[in-house]
Formats: structure tokens, sequence, C-alpha cells
């Protein structure tokens, strides 16, 4: 009957028309005005260096109705554009930015707008010999208050697209009890070693030790909270975290909107084959945030505040009251790995000199550069529009602002690549309000280079994305354990840290 | 002639028809439509138009994705996309309609029931148009994208499956049961396992002919075996999903985090069960005759008709805080004094805020504030939901007296825990756009561009983005943005008290830059009747209002707080001597009295509510225990 035989010449048809769609490469419009005006593109990958390994960076022209991009590299061209949006195929994005290690790709840019076609100057992406960790991941999370209700941590392929759950808290949290989880942290990179925290409904810190998930609960009497921001050491089964005393108060009319506080912290060191948790740093008026250890794992940086409290005066209205006066600066303690015992602290970068408040504190593989985010007060600066990244020199002592990352927008949370060369942030650029993550290539003269968006397969994907990704960690493989595996330990009881009394040498 | 293969329950409505007067069930079909179209147009207009703006479905595969990362979640992406049609409620009632009479239609094919037992088929879906209506608050807080049209299309596609799967036979029976559930559940959650049961069910009610005995029950067990083991799969494919939760995921139950509503989850088990009763009633249908099955009929629809009824959420404030919440939003702000000058009974304080803003918008607050009832009655509650002011409009209250923060702070809340929808979607837009964010007032617009029936106030706000010194010239911005300029910046909380917030803030603030800050701050040291705050700002009012008329409210304050204690004088203030000193004189007289009468405070203020309820004195004196919430 003729409808049936039709249908092998529709099968034909919808084939040819796949196999166009996922090959397009359009024609130059043959008539097209040129002009001077760069036209602005987002994610803005103009002038961006790139590792060789990552994946296609699509980015679309919204005040075009259409546009063609012609992408020339050593050897060859070809052209991409559907509609506003213009989105390569890994494979082809793979093969020219393979044979432009140390190179530049040019991307020449044809508008539409208004019925007419515009040729704007080209534009280049430099591409890096140096590949980037294969692997990141981060916590998504509405840009909430106090509410929350679906929070994960992801772990992104950045070769490809492809995107995972590590784990959900919607696996175990129900009407009654939520289940709030953060901070991620990874043994050198890899995931056979990690932990993550979750509070509230089976609450606890989940910790991988050879692969093997485990619950344990590191609130002791003696310490103020549970294991709050983590730092595995590089080389051994030790975990340093900070214990905090959490609050946050809302401004009525500042753009920051959010003040999060710690109203006392101290530094804690958990023996994950002991199960033992000892005080590295309890200072009185000083409240210690941020661990992070040097890459030979002989040195505990972090960042503390002098605070003393007005005794005539609640603690926490106190703290509210004089939000703007505390300040971080940096310290460091030498570790000694034998007897597990820290020195005294030594300041390495005094913020507070500057009326500054510098946290987050994170030495480069290489061992020379700390990277640390700066603003004007407080910890929790992804909340404080004018916080930057910073850079010091430890060779030299000299600090500088990334002023070619940074935006006048918040960066925040940041780490180094295991090669040194790429620097993985938190940035607010885009709208003030919603974190993304950039990455910003740091040359072998310790320059640093424009940032850019990681990449994703819909370049409109980030502006109608309601999420915000934070704790950005970079890891050189996957995390193996299922999110319904963790969750399954999530459910069990948590192990009871010991504490163990330790003596400041 | 007995066709093969034909059930006894049809050939029983052949012999039926000698003595029963004929009944089609068309006839119900028109019954159910009327209803339905009454209860829900009729009774529940501003409902529904509230359902659209406290839904949200945005065409883009961000969205999609985001719906299908749990079971059924192309049902919530269809009952997402269905729910905005509301937005003209006539529009979204009729396709509801449509759903809820195929859903009839197509249970009456799938259980085989004959004309005379039609009825029971409007069961299912009269608990479907109960569910929809019986909500109450809980549509500012429900947790299921789409419900309005999740639950029909779910059933509809249930009673499809059934109807497809009795027709198999043999070995395609089980094939079709596996298929359904593996292959369903990810479609429909908790309704595919059910649809597989109902069917199981029918298989073994009416076995094939070759099944003896206990055979009979194989396609039962075979069923019930699969739908233990399939969710359990499924579990490890959805990576957000509580393997407890994997059996019953689509099943609506509305719970707090101290109870389940069983009041709202009601509907639902009676539609389950009463899908469940069906195979039966389709069986034994067949031997009832005669009276019996116009006794039944009777009972079901009468009792249909009563259970609607019964669970229409049926209360003035509900549906009257809806309408203000509408018209603030337009800022019309005439309309919202008409609404408030219609009261029928104590407004919620939601309601006594939005009208207090629209008087502070129209200049009024001083001569008409106590002219509306300003009293504080708790939203009607009728299961264990516990509703607060920041659920139900903390982010517009916040807007309108420019606290921008404090608004994004709610909307965000809210849509967090409750899901983004058009109202917050809104007010993040509005908060951006006056507080200079403009990337992120265009991330809002973008997303309220993806929407159906808001492209047009989306594309409206987008021309204060591109043009921002047009806000300062609209006149919908004017007094927010008066508000914001002037307020101070402060480090503060409001522990999920909006109201409680809102009045310590403004009574507490001074400020002589703006009028009309100063005016708000005044009108809030008056409702917290505290004198020690009224005084300052009062005079503040009279020195920012130099040479002009004080208004009546304020000077009827003053006299009674100058009479009430002496610490200021007042005797060369210019009270207004036939509105302020002399009725003072009338109301004091009066109040004395009464009381001299032995009369109770209660009886008092009813009585003295007559002719001085448009007055502060009343207010402070008699409007206590207001249900702030």
């Amino acid at each position: 009957m003729c409808h049936k035989r039709a249908i092998p010449y529709y099968i034909y048809i919808c084939v040819l028309m796949a196999f166009a769609s996922c090959n397009s490469h359009p024609a130059l419009p043959e008539t097209y005005s040129e002009t001077a005006h760069r036209t602005a593109i987002y994610p803005d990958y103009t002038d961006v260096t790139i590792p060789c390994n990552i994946a296609p960076l699509n980015f679309m022209v919204e005040e075009a109705e259409e546009c063609v991009a012609e992408i020339k590299w050593n050897g060859g061209s070809a052209t991409y554009g559907d509609g506003n949006k213009v989105q390569i195929p890994t494979d082809e994005w793979q093969t020219m930015t393979d044979k432009s290690k140390g190179g530049s790709l040019s991307v020449e840019l044809y508008t539409r707008k208004q019925g007419e076609w515009l040729k704007h100057p080209a534009f280049s992406i430099h591409v890096a010999q140096e590949e980037i960790d294969p692997y990141i991941s981060y916590r998504v999370i509405s840009p909430s208050y106090i509410a929350y209700e679906m929070l994960s941590i992801n772990q992104r392929n950045l070769t490809d697209f492809d995107e995972t759950v590590i784990y959900n808290n919607m696996l175990v949290s129900d009407e009654v009890v939520g289940q709030c989880i953060n901070c991620h942290s990874y043994q050198n990179y890899g995931t056979d070693n990690m932990q993550f925290h979750m509070r509230q409904g089976h609450g606890g810190t989940m910790i991988v030790s050879d692969g093997t998930p485990r619950k344990v609960n590191l609130k002791t009497p003696e310490t103020i909270s549970a294991g709050v921001y983590p730092a595995w050491h590089p080389t051994m089964k030790l975990i340093a975290y900070s214990t905090n005393k959490t609050g946050q108060s809302f401004h009525t009319k500042n753009p920051g909107k959010i003040e999060v506080f710690d109203s006392a912290s101290d530094l804690i060191l958990y023996d994950v084959e002991k199960n033992e948790v000892s005080t590295i740093s309890a200072e009185p008026d000083e409240m210690e945030i941020y661990p992070w250890w040097s890459p030979d794992g002989r040195t505990l940086y972090y960042a503390s505040a002098h605070f003393v409290y007005n005794d005539s005066v609640p603690l926490d209205a106190d703290i509210i009251a004089r939000y703007f006066e505390i300040k971080y600066n940096i310290y460091r303690r030498t570790f000694n790995p034998e007897e597990l015992t820290f020195s005294a602290a030594e300041l390495v970068y005094d913020a507070t000199a500057t009326g500054q408040s510098a946290t987050l504190p994170r030495i480069s593989p290489c061992g020379r550069y700390l990277l640390f985010t700066q603003g004007e007060h407080g910890c929790f600066h992804i909340w404080h529009p004018e916080a930057d990244l910073y850079l010091m020199d430890l060779t030299n002592g000299e600090v500088r602002s990334l002023t070619k990352a940074n935006s006048n927008c918040a960066e925040s949370y940041h780490s180094w690549s295991s090669n040194g060369r790429w620097i993985l942030f938190s940035s607010r650029r885009d709208d003030s309000n919603y974190t993304r993550l950039y990455i910003a290539y740091f040359d072998a003269q310790g320059k640093e280079h424009k940032a850019f968006a990681v990449p994703q397969e819909d370049p409109a994907f980030y502006h109608h994305y309601l999420r915000s990704y934070n704790v950005p960690e970079f890891m050189n493989e996957p995390v193996s354990i299922s999110p319904q595996e963790f969750a399954a330990a999530a459910k069990k009881e948590a192990v009871q840290a010991t504490y163990k009394k330790t003596v400041e040498k | 002639m007995k066709k093969k293969g034909r059930p006894a329950s049809q050939v029983a409505d052949k012999k039926s028809r000698t003595g029963i007067p004929a009944w089609k069930p068309w006839m119900e079909v028109v019954l159910f439509t009327l209803f339905a179209a009454w209860m829900l147009v009729g009774m529940n207009n501003d409902y529904l138009f509230t359902v659209q703006e406290r839904s949200l479905f945005l065409n883009n595969h961000v969205f999609f994705n985001e719906m299908m990362a749990t079971p059924a979640g192309i049902l919530h992406w269809i009952g997402c996309y269905l729910t905005q049609f509301f937005f003209y409620p006539a529009l979204g009632v009729s396709l509801l309609i449509l759903v809820w009479l195929a859903t009839y239609g197509v249970t009456l094919k799938a259980f085989r029931l004959n004309h005379a037992w039609s009825h029971l088929a409007l069961i299912p879906v009269t608990a479907l148009l109960c569910s929809t209506i019986d909500l109450g608050y809980w549509v500012y807080l429900i947790k299921i994208p789409g419900y309005w049209f999740f639950e029909s299309v779910a059933l509809l596609l249930v009673m499809l499956g059934v109807w497809l799967g009795r027709n198999l036979r043999g070995a395609w029976r089980y094939l079709w049961i596996a298929v359904w559930i593996a292959a369903g559940y990810p479609i429909m959650g908790w309704y595919a396992l059910f649809g597989s049961l109902l069917t199981a069910l029918i298989y073994t009610i009416e076995p094939e002919k070759k099944a003896t005995g206990m055979q009979r029950f194989v396609p039962l067990f075979y069923t019930v075996a699969l739908i233990g083991v399939a969710p359990l799969l499924w579990y490890y494919h959805y990576n957000q999903m509580r393997l407890e939760d994997a059996w019953i995921y689509g099943f609506p139950i509305f719970e707090t985090k101290d109870a389940v509503s069983w009041i709202t989850t009601a509907p639902f088990i009676v539609m389950a069960a009463s899908c469940l009763a069906l195979p039966f009633c389709q069986k034994w249908s067949g031997r009832m005759k005669g009276v019996l099955t116009i006794a039944t009929r009777t009972v079901v629809l009468a009792g249909c008709a009563f259970a609607t009824w019964m669970a229409n959420f049926d209360d003035y404030n509900y549906q009257s805080e809806m309408r203000m919440y509408r018209h603030t939003e337009e800022a019309n702000w005439q309309k919202v004094l008409l609404e408030a000058r219609a009261w029928k009974e104590t407004p919620t304080r939601q309601m006594v805020i939005l009208k207090n803003i629209a008087l502070m918008n129209l200049g009024q607050l001083g001569y008409q504030m106590f002219h509306y009832d300003n009293g504080g009655k708790l939203p009607h509650k009728r299961d264990c939901l516990e509703i607060h002011l920041a659920h139900t409009g903390a982010e517009l209250l916040y807007y309108q007296h420019g606290k921008l923060n404090f608004a994004t702070r709610w909307a965000i809340e809210n849509g967090v825990e409750y899901g983004f929808d058009v109202s917050n979607l809104k007010i993040l837009i509005k908060c951006s756009l006056l507080s200079g964010e403009y990337n992120a007032a265009q991330k809002y617009i973008n997303l309220l561009k993806l929407t159906t029936f808001h492209r047009d106030e989306a594309e409206r706000l987008e021309e204060f983005c591109h043009h921002p010194e047009k806000i300062d010239q609209a006149a919908e911005f004017k007094s927010v943005k008066e508000l914001y300029t002037h307020m101070d910046e402060d480090l503060d909380s409001d522990n999920g008290l909006c109201e409680m917030y809102l009045l310590h803030n403004f009574s507490n603030t001074m400020n002589v830059d703006s009028p009309l800050l100063q005016e708000v701050t005044l009108n809030y040291a008056l409702i917290s009747k505290n004198i020690q705050l009224f005084w300052p700002r009062f005079f503040q009012y009279a020195t920012l209002h130099a040479g002009k008329e004080m208004p009546q409210h304020y000077q009827e304050a003053a006299y009674l707080y100058g009479q009430l204690e002496e610490s200021v004088n007042i005797n060369n203030m210019p009270f207004d001597r036939k509105k302020v000193v002399n009725r003072y004189l009338q109301f004091s007289n009066q109040v004395q009295a009464y009381m001299q009468r032995g009369l109770e405070e209660d009886q008092i203020a009813e009585i003295m509510k007559r002719n001085f309820g448009d007055t502060f004195w009343w207010f402070y004196f008699f409007c206590n225990n207001v249900g702030s919430y």
C-alpha cells in the first residue's frame, strides 16, 4: 500500500535530517558588512587561554537573530551556528584544539541583526600546551538563605559535558528532617580518600577511606562542632578541619544581602585510621578557619581573625553589631608528621594591616604561590561583592590581585589544578547573585590569564539555571561510589570519634 | 443473543431496560461538567488564577531536565504546562474537565461498565475534582510540580493502560504488565504500579478460560512481584529519591514536619480505592437490578456532589486575600480598597497590610487607615498546615515597603523550598531592577519570557532593564523606590515573622529625608500603640508637612495620648474641634457609661464600633488579640 511503501523514504529522510543536524556546518553569509565592533558573546570566551583537553566552548550572541562562527586553526577551518548559538561537536572541537596546542584558534563571527549580516573582528582562543585535570566536583545549591531543599555534590567531566551526581541529599531527606550537605574534599586529587559533611537528618561526616564510605561523628565534648571546612593531608590519612559556630544575618539594603559569620572557630586534626580528633589550634580570642596543607604536607595554612567580645553585650548581638570588625589574616603552622604535632602560629599575610580580610589559603602544587580570597571583612566572601582572588609569592612575600581573573563581583572559593597551571574558582560576575565556575590559566611565569566560564553544552544554560555552584575542586578521576551507596552509609549510625588531647610544641 | 466474550454486565444492561427509566452516561457527563465548572470557575476563580501564579512552566530544556530528574517527571512537566492555562481560569478549567471526561469515558471502556453503572466511573474523577479545590493554603506550599493536572493526566493514562491491557490475551498480558511497570514507572511513578495492579486484578477476576483454581491468581502474584522489584531498580537510576518513597512516588501525600494532612490526601485514597473496586463492581453489577441500581446511582451522584461541596476550601478571606494580592501586584490601589470595603468578616493581617499599602500609595493613610477593619483573623485552617505570612505574601509585603533585600530573600526562600513560580519571579525582577542589579533582573526576565502567558509582562519589565531611567518615571515603582532609597542599611533578621519585623523595624525608624518613609514610620508607631514611639514621629510629620492639614487619625492619636499621658502638652495643638475634640469626648463618655452599666469589654467594643469604629481610639482600646502569623 502507498503508505507502507513510503515508510523507507520517511526513514531515509529522517536519518538524513538527523545526520545534517548533527554535522551542520552553515554556509557563510554571501553578503555582509564589515564592522569594527566586537559583538558580545556569552559566555565571554574572547581571547581566553584554555586547556587543550577542555570541552567545546559553546557560546551564543544574545543580541543577534542569527550567527555563524568560522573557526580557523592550524590546517583547517569550519563553520558553526544554529540560530544565535554556536555549538561545536566534541570530536571536531578536540581535533582543532589538538592541532592548536601552544597556538590559537581564530574565530570570525558573522551576526544577523535586523536582517543585515555583519562581520565582526576575529577573536582568539589560545590553546595552552598543558592539560587540565579531567574532573571537577562542586556543590549545586540554590542561592538560599535559610531554607534549602535539594542539594547535591556533582562531578563534571571537563573534557565533555558529562555531569553525574556524587551525592544528593534528597536520597535521605524527608519532610520531617532535611539534610544539608557541604564541603567535600579529596586527598591529593584522588577520590579513594575523600570526605563530605552532612548536617541535620542522618548527620555526620562521610569519610571514604581506600574507597570505603563510613559515617563518623566528629563532634566531641571538647570541640566546638563537627569538622566543617576540611583539608586532607596530601599523603597521610589525616584531615585538618575547622570547627565552627556559624550564624547568619541579613542586610536590609547592602547588595551583599547576607552576612555569614562565625562566632567561634578552632582547628582540629582528624586521624582517619584511629578515628581520633585532636586540637590543632584553639586560641582564645582567635577564630581559626579554612585549613589547607602545603603540597609536601609539612605546613598547615589557615586563616584566623582576632576578635575580643564585649562582655557587656550578648555574644550574638555583639558579633552582629561588629561584624565589619572581623577580619582574617593568614597563618601557618609547621607540622611534624611523625608526632602529629604543630608548631606555634606564624603570620604569613597580615590582611588586617590594610583593613582587609583574607581567607581560603591554597598553596600551588609547586609550593611557591599562596592563593587566597580577600574582601573587606568576614570569612564568607561569596556574599561580599568586593571580594577578589589574591596571590602571594611565598619566595618574596609579594601580594597582588589576580586582576585578569577577577571581576567587580564576588570571587571566592578556588583550587589549583594538579599541574598548577589552572585555577578553578567561583564567581558571581554573571548576574551578581548566582555563583558560576570559572577557570583561569596560570602560566609558568606566574601570570594569570583572562578567566572563562566552565563550558556548557547549551550556552544559555547559565542564564536559565537557578542554582549556584560552590566548593569547586579538581579531581584526577571520578568518584566511583554511587549516590545510593553513600545514602546507605548515611543512614547508618555514625561512628563516634574520640578526642585525643595534644600538646602543642 | 449473547455474543462471544461480551461481559455479563452489558447483558444485564439490556435486561434492565424494561423496568428502569432510561439513563444514559451523557446525562452524568452533562451534570458533572456543569457541576465541576460551577465549583471551579464559579467558586474558585481567584484561587485558580493564583494557582498558575504559584506554578511555573519554562519552555526550555533546563526545566525539562529538572522535571525528568524524578519518576513521573514527564507528567510533572505536562502538569506544569497545562497549569499555565489557569491564567484564564475558564480555559484551564475547560482543559481539566476535558481530561476528566476523557478519563470517565475510558474508565467505562476499561472496566466495561454498562449504562446502569456508569456513575461509578464518576467517583475517581470527582475525587480529582475534590483534590483540586480542597487545597486551601497548601496552594502556597505544595511541592508537587503541576499538581493540578498531574494527577488527572496520570489517572487518564492509568485508565488507558487498563483498557489496552484487558484486551490482551495469553503471554501478551504478562508482557504488558512487565512493560507497564518497567517503562511506565519513570513516566508515571506510582500510577504505573497502580495501573498494572488494576489490570492484574481484572485478569484475576476475569481469568482466561484455561486458568483454573489458583492459576487465576498468577497474574496478580506476577504483578505484585514486579511491583516489588521494579521501583527498587529505578531507585538506582534516579539520584534524588528516597528508597522508602520508591513505591509511592507520585502519590500525593500532604505532609508537614509534624503530621500528614489526611483531608487533602483523602481524595487520592478514595480515587485509588474506587478504582480498585471497579473490577468487582463490573463483575457484580450484572447481578443488580431495578431499584437497587437507581438507589446506588442516586447515592453515588449525591455523594459525589456532597463530597465536593464539603471538600471545597470555601473561605472568604482566603479568596479575598488572593484578589488583594493580585491588585497590589498590579498597583491597582483603588481595586485593593474596593475589596477592603467589601470585607465580609474580620480580615487576615495580610489583607490589612495590603489595605494599608494601598492607602499609603494613595496618600490616605492618615485619613482612612481606621475606616477599615484593622483586626486580624488567623487564616482559616482545617488540617495540620501552619501558615505564615512568609509563605503567602512576605515577598510582596516587603517589596511594597521598599525592603528589597528581604523581598528577594523570601522570594528565593519560598522558591527554593516550594519551587520557583511566576509570582516570585516577578518580585525578583522588580527587586533587581530597583536595586540596580540589572543583570540579575535580565536573568529573571529571560525566565519569565519562557512562560506561555507572562511573556508580555516580562517584555514590559525588560524595558526598564534596558532603560533604567524609566524606573524613576514609573508610577508603579515610585513609593517602593522612595522607601528603598531613604531607608538605612542594617544587619537584621525577621525570624520568619514578617509583620512583626515590619512593625518593629518601621516603628523604630526615624527619617526626615523622605515624607513617605516618615509617614510609614508614624503609621507603624500608631499600630504598635506605643506612645513613646509616636510623639517623635508625630512631631517629625508636623515639621515635614508644615502649613498642611494634620490628618485626622494622627490628630486622634495625639489627642488621645495627650489625655492618657501628660508628657506632651497638647493644649496649644490645633485639633479639629468637631472631628477630634468633641468626638473624643463623646467616645470617652459613652465608654464610661457602658462600663458603669457593667458591660463586658467585648460588648462595649461591638457597640462602640458602630459610631467610632473608624477612629484610632477604637483601634487603641478595642482592637486587641490581633492574630499575627
